[in-house]
């Protein structure tokens, strides 16, 4: 009876023809193909003798010192032993470690916490670009009946945050500055005067400060001397002679005045809030940045009652 | 009514355990043997053989303290595969292949019984995979099942390997080429 199977087929199945785990009806029609086909029978005759050779290499034991060496760790490896907080820590990390899909999603939580602790420095770098395009910004020449509207990130609040409290720098060169009995003496740093006035027509006001500020010989080179209409009021920026600052104060307060409001408040920074609540409140602040020589900062906040 | 017992008769406090546990004991009692004699047969060399037969029972150690199901303690396979990666990596880094003049001397040899008697060196000519795969199945008579668990592979492909791993030493030890 011929056989009906390949050499190939025989060479796929020699692995468990050898181990005798053939079923019995493939196991003959094997048989069959070997008695044949005397290549195939060859190479079976081989790979006995390579299986012989395979069970007969010799065995080596385990050397009696090395068993008594691994014997007498097992004190040391108890002492070794890790606690069972930095077992479960070692066996979280490895979970982690072993899905890649776990590691990506930690991988990704721990950049959003830091992009999340990184936002305030973003933001203020955001911040610190915008005031040097400003700076670079010749905003002087603006005609004086044009409105220009800042953006949010344009407001007052970046003029402000460029000045420093005297109060901040109390142990070192502070503004010498300061009103007794109606007086100023002269400043030996330069400062930011600050006024808030209140009115309930901000636009008829705008002239009246202009003018006012002319008449105390503002710089030609103040920016904001035409003032600049910002959300919720319009300010006024311009560097003024500091000997001249006495008599803008009490011609603002006159302005107020005579727009019937309540008298003017008292001159003390401390007393009011950021958001002052009387019609007429001043203070005066260091300017971190330099100043034109015997000229103040000026700046002045006309809001809407 | 609360007995109270005189203090000699108090139970002393329980005395540490070994960390060594009785089914690492165990392990090491059944296979020790089995997984030295492998080593030495891949590494064909007895002091790279006891440093990794130390390294794995530390790590066998480790790996039942930190709460291994009682089945896996007990199995043949769950130590091989841990001997077997010890294996390999250090194959790779201290494995002795065979010199260009051994193989020219294995080569030269004609004669059939003398090169079956070199055998080994013709087993250490396979790569350490095929190496195992054969000491397993062959020389130690695991079952296929058995050997692909602790090869972490499917078990046909591990056949197919086996037929390839004998293959290949039919074709250097006949000269089939």
């Amino acid at each position: 009876m011929g056989s009906d199977l390949s050499c190939f087929d025989w060479s796929n199945l020699a692995a468990e023809y050898l181990d005798g785990s053939l079923a019995p009806g493939m196991k003959r029609r094997a048989d069959d193909h070997l008695v044949e086909c005397r290549e195939c029978s060859e190479r079976h005759q081989h790979y006995r003798l390579i299986l012989e050779s395979l069970r007969s290499l010799p065995r080596t034991p385990t050397p009696s010192e090395l068993q008594h060496e691994l014997e007498s760790q097992a004190p040391r490896l108890a002492l070794t032993s890790a606690s069972p907080l930095f077992k479960v820590w070692k066996a979280s990390l490895q979970s982690i470690l072993k899905s890649p899909r776990t590691a990506s999603v930690g991988a990704a939580i721990v950049a959003g916490l830091a992009l999340l602790g990184a936002l305030p420095k973003i933001r203020s770098f955001y911040e610190q670009r915008i005031q040097q395009r400003l700076d670079s910004s010749n905003f002087a020449e603006l005609p004086i009946t044009g409105q220009t509207p800042l953006t949010s990130e344009e407001s007052i609040d970046e003029f402000i945050s460029e000045d420093v409290d005297e109060d901040e720098d109390a142990g070192g060169n502070l503004v010498e500055a300061s009103l007794q009995d109606g007086t100023m003496k002269k400043a030996s740093a330069p400062q930011v005067w600050r006024f808030i006035l209140r009115s309930d027509s901000p636009q008829e006001m705008r002239a009246r400060i202009h003018r006012s500020l002319m008449d105390a010989r503002a710089l030609p080179s103040s920016r904001f001397m035409n003032g600049f209409a910002a959300p919720g009021g319009i300010q006024f920026d311009a560097f003024v002679p500091t000997e001249n600052i006495e008599r803008l104060r009490e011609q603002l307060a006159t302005l107020v005045d005579q727009k019937g409001a309540p008298a003017m408040s008292a001159p003390d920074s401390e007393s009011e809030g950021p958001y002052p609540t009387s019609p007429f409140t001043w203070y005066k602040n260091k300017s971190k940045r330099p100043l034109p020589a015997g000229a103040a900062r000026v700046i002045v906040w006309i809001s809407l009652i | 009514m609360r007995k109270i017992w005189p203090k000699s008769k108090q139970k002393p406090p329980a005395r540490p355990t070994a960390r060594r546990s009785l089914a690492s004991a165990e392990l090491n009692r059944n296979f020790g043997d089995l997984v030295y004699d492998l080593f030495y047969s891949v590494l064909w060399n007895h002091k790279g053989a006891r440093a990794l037969y130390l390294q794995l029972w530390r790590q066998l150690d480790r790996e039942i303290g930190d709460g291994k199901s009682e089945f896996q303690k007990h199995s043949r396979a769950w130590v091989l595969q841990s001997a077997i990666e010890l294996l390999v990596r250090s194959h790779e880094k201290h494995g002795r292949a065979l010199s260009p003049s051994e193989q020219v001397m294995l080569d030269a040899n004609l004669n059939i019984p003398a090169r079956l008697r070199q055998f080994d060196s013709y087993l250490h000519k396979l790569n350490v995979q095929d190496q195992i795969l054969l000491l397993l199945r062959d020389k130690y008579g695991l079952p296929y099942a058995e050997v692909a668990s602790s090869l972490r592979m499917p078990e046909g492909s591990l056949r197919i390997k086996h037929q390839q791993a004998l293959r290949s030493l039919e074709e250097w030890l006949w000269d089939r080429t």
